[in-house]
């Protein structure tokens, strides 16, 4: 690895997102509007909410800290917790609207440019060098807009433990700028690509996610296992708990790791120099000074 | 008798069914600028990508022995990057520390020095396309493949081109140029006529 040229490409990838002024704006305003469309519309009542992350049993053993709020249901003795509405809304909304746009921007940042990427790699960039920079673009563009989206929640809702919950934001943005990382390397048209994050974010997030439904939910497994179960459950558990929330966190950074991995290859491969990489050397090439075939410049060959 | 920079031995090539290149063999030796001429359509850009290794070949082979310079016929490069950065990019790509030398003289050779602080969506076609082309030539590649390299040149910068081919030539670099001009032709030590797939 050469850091310096990481560097380049780090900087490089930085300056174009910085330069889209536009799409920078969006990246604030859309977070907050959604926020504050779902404050207006959400329901003021309580509502039952079973978190998905704590097993039934444990949530019905535990201690009362835990779960200040915890009762159990009379018709079915399964033990749940109640909730403002519109705080849980919001929650789920912001969880889903950062993995969104973490998504977008991840997209975007592999496909745009897509052939000049690949002409960088056929100059001697490899493939992942050029991926890390757009991992840490991404990354940069999370942190800020759950830093964002995190303050309007606590300007709004407060929460048992702010920080957690900034956390569920921020895996969230890791976990699904990683699936936009590989639906943009396995990807090259934009609509596909557009449609594969909008179509999953909102299936997932903003609908199989949303706690109020799980607790009356089929096929638990299955929600469980989409993207953005783990980081909703950590922003959930912050907001209103006091439980543990390790796991989910090491399990959301696991689940982002390996849609980055799968990423790493498919990026890798399409990136792929087609031609036999291992030519001699030119007899007449290894004496060649690099700069002398520019006019201005010497030839120390001689004839 | 000079040695041979890139050697291709039977490359094939179909879109689907299509057969694009059939069977294509070609030395390139060092010190020769070679044409590639033929009808639109006729597997020219396809032929230098198989070669540049962007393209995989349905068979045959490529050595290049050297540093390959590429020169693509729609200018790769990034809209919201100026050209001193693309220049400082490419320079970290083909692992050159010190470009600025190099580079200088491309722009002063090229003629587009004014816009070296320009971002590259707000630079006309001519000057992108001369953008392309410095960058193909940033590190002195000893094999040069140059597909359409001028389109968009004006008159000045297409004179200088040629003199920097010549300089090149003169130098031992070994050129590819694939050219649409048939006014060109005198310009090449060798002349190959792609048609049908096949290379004479």
């Amino acid at each position: 690895m050469k850091p310096r040229r990481l560097a380049i490409a780090l900087v490089m990838t930085l300056r174009q997102l910085l330069r889209n002024r536009v799409a920078l704006v969006l990246l604030v305003v859309v977070p907050i509007a959604f926020q504050a469309v779902t404050l207006e519309t959400a329901p003021r009542r309580d509502v039952i909410v079973e978190l998905a992350s704590v097993p039934e049993a444990e949530m019905a053993m535990a201690p009362p800290t835990y779960f200040p709020k915890r009762h159990v249901r009379p018709e079915d003795r399964r033990a749940v917790v109640e909730e403002p509405a519109r705080s849980v809304t919001l929650i789920f909304v912001t969880v889903a609207t950062v993995g969104m746009l973490a998504a977008y921007v991840a997209l975007t940042l592999m496909q745009r440019n897509a052939s000049s990427t690949l002409r960088l790699v056929l100059c001697g960039y490899r493939p992942w060098e050029l991926l890390a920079a757009n991992v840490v673009a991404f990354l940069c563009v999370v942190v800020a807009l759950s830093g964002v989206a995190a303050g309007f929640l606590l300007h709004v809702i407060g929460g048992v433990r702010p920080a957690v919950m900034l956390l569920g934001l921020l895996l969230a943005g890791w976990v699904y700028g990683c699936y936009g990382l590989l639906v943009g390397a396995a990807l090259r048209t934009e609509l596909a690509g557009l449609l594969c994050v909008v179509l999953l974010s909102s299936l997932d997030v903003m609908w199989l996610q949303n706690p109020m439904d799980y607790a009356e939910a089929g096929a638990r497994l299955l929600i469980r296992s989409l993207p953005g179960h783990l980081p909703s459950q950590v922003s959930l558990v912050g907001a209103f708990e006091d439980y543990e929330f390790g796991r989910q966190a090491l399990g959301a950074l696991a689940y982002g790791g390996a849609l980055l991995a799968m990423a790493a290859v498919v990026f890798a491969w399409k990136g792929r120099v087609r031609r036999d990489p291992s030519a001699p050397p030119s007899p007449r090439g290894e004496g060649l000074n690099p700069r002398s075939a520019l006019p201005g410049g010497v030839d120390q060959r001689g004839p | 008798m000079t040695s041979v920079l890139l050697e291709a031995r039977g490359l094939a090539k179909h879109y689907r069914r299509r057969p694009v290149l059939r069977g294509v063999t070609l030395d390139l030796h060092a010190g020769t600028v070679a044409g590639v001429v033929g009808e639109n359509g006729s597997g020219k850009t396809t032929l230098v990508r198989v070669l540049a290794g962007i393209l995989a070949a349905d068979a045959g082979s490529v050595t290049i022995a050297g540093r390959l310079g590429y020169c693509p016929q729609d200018p790769l490069v990034f809209g919201d990057l100026t050209v001193q950065e693309h220049l400082r990019y490419f320079a970290a790509a083909y692992g050159v520390e010190r470009w600025e030398e190099p580079a200088d003289r491309l722009l002063d050779v090229l003629c587009f020095r004014t816009h070296l602080h320009d971002r590259v969506d707000q630079l006309s076609g001519g000057t992108r396309q001369k953008l392309n082309l410095a960058l193909a030539l940033l590190h002195s590649p000893e094999v040069l493949l140059l597909d359409e390299p001028y389109s968009g040149f004006d008159g000045r910068t297409y004179s200088a081109f040629w003199d920097l081919v010549a300089q090149l030539r003169a130098a031992g670099r070994a050129l590819l140029v694939v050219s649409p001009l048939i006014h060109d032709l005198g310009r090449f030590d060798v002349v190959y006529e792609i048609s049908e797939g096949v290379l004479r």
